[in-house]
């Protein structure tokens, strides 16, 4: 390394092409080069892009249908179901918003098929009626975060009558500090219900969020329904 | 949603973003990982993009992510993997100084594995990318100035470690 010199602050403005000119010989800058400077060539890409154009394809559903039922004892009924199975789910909201929901988080228009939804609309049905305890059907979850899916995942597990808490959910997927995450992840169940996000519970036992139907107070039906312990009203457990 | 379509955005950007990862985790086959994870994290968040955002800014700053915490994965299961790659000089030189600069390749190659995660992404963003710093900040998540900083601050480092061994 004999002929390197000094690198002055004007010589790294140079290199780094923050100022004009050719920056002094330096073969620490030379190494650098060496190293970071080597760029793919464009078949390179190309090998990752054709793995990424395979994931997404396999990654999100191609068509959605979607069905209405009225007259459960909790308001309108919205189901969308994919190639794949169960993939949204709306209770007590309007149709519109269940369908501009659809197209945005899908990219898709969702087609009217009662015949393709009849089985899931049938089930869920009897759910709220109270004639049914638990659900046979596959749910399509591929549009979700991993975390996401772990979370739903876990409390698929979750029967009727039982409950669990956001923390310890948390703990059940080995990350314990996670409870908030764990909420945030519920909250956007695509298919509550099916997926029954209404029995975990705030940590101190109280209901905590419920973002489908009439919001906690529909969390608290579903629960009484299927005769869970009733969860204190915060602040009232002392 | 941004104006170009998902497809169009992935296929303009990928090149430069392998390239940009391979800078960032010295690997191949980790570039490759973390290209093709970010582009999945990308194509998920698309439908959010908002229409007035820079998608290669967006781009960039998902794929540092994911370098980052690919990186904090594979350094605690990383057994001493110090392979330096083949050079490719094309002189000829004597064999005591082509020693002389593979050690020092491997020195520095070392050197840009420890640089801190901001450092790294600065200075390659600014020498090898080709990005200004307004572009480098809003990935990095902070100002142009202090982007601009980071990428000097990776240099001076590399300045003052190698100081003794390049002046003996």
């Amino acid at each position: 390394m004999k002929r390197e010199q000094r690198l002055g602050e004007r010589d790294l403005q140079r290199w780094l092409g923050d100022s004009p000119g050719r920056p002094v010989r330096s073969a620490l800058l030379e190494a650098l080069d060496r190293i970071l400077g080597e760029s793919p060539k464009p078949e390179e890409a190309g090998e990752v892009l054709a793995r990424v154009r395979q994931e997404i394809d396999q990654a999100r559903p191609n068509v959605v249908y979607y069905d209405t039922f009225e007259g459960t004892p909790f308001g309108e009924l919205h189901i969308a179901v994919s190639d794949r199975g169960v993939l949204a789910l709306s209770l007590g909201r309007p149709l519109e918003e269940f369908l501009t929901h659809l197209k945005r988080w899908t990219g898709l228009t969702p087609r009217r098929d009662p015949g393709r939804v009849a089985r899931a609309g049938r089930q869920v049905g009897e759910y709220l009626q109270g004639r049914r305890k638990s659900f046979d059907l596959p749910v399509d979850l591929r549009l979700l975060t991993p975390f996401q899916r772990r979370v739903l995942e876990c409390i698929s597990a979750l029967a009727a009558g039982e409950v669990a808490t956001y923390g310890q959910v948390a703990a059940w997927l080995g990350k314990p500090g996670a409870a908030r995450a764990v909420g945030q992840a519920l909250a956007r169940n695509p298919v509550p219900l099916i997926v029954p996000c209404h029995r975990v519970l705030a940590s101190d036992g109280s209901l905590g969020g419920y973002s489908g139907g009439q919001g906690p107070a529909t969390k608290l039906r579903l629960l009484q329904m299927e005769g869970a312990p009733l969860p204190f009203p915060k602040g009232s457990a002392g | 949603m941004s104006e170009v379509p998902f497809e169009r955005l992935i296929e303009m950007y990928a090149g430069e973003l392998l390239g940009y990862l391979r800078r960032l985790t010295g690997s191949r086959e980790d570039a490759e990982d973390c290209l093709q994870e970010a582009f999945l994290r990308a194509y998920r968040a698309f439908p959010s993009l908002r229409p007035d955002s820079n998608p290669r800014a967006w781009l960039y700053t998902i794929a540092s992510r994911v370098a980052y915490s690919h990186g904090r994965r594979a350094a605690r299961r990383r057994h001493a993997l110090a392979g330096a790659a083949p050079l490719t000089s094309q002189r000829a030189q004597s064999a005591e100084s082509q020693a002389e600069q593979a050690e020092l390749l491997q020195a520095v190659r070392a050197f840009v594995r420890r640089l801190p995660h901001k450092q790294r992404a600065a200075l390659v963003m600014r020498r090898y990318q080709g990005l200004g710093y307004e572009v480098i900040g809003e990935v990095l998540g902070c100002s142009p100035e202090a982007a601009r900083a980071s990428a000097y601050q990776a240099l001076k480092k590399l300045r003052a470690h190698f100081a003794e061994e390049v002046s003996s």
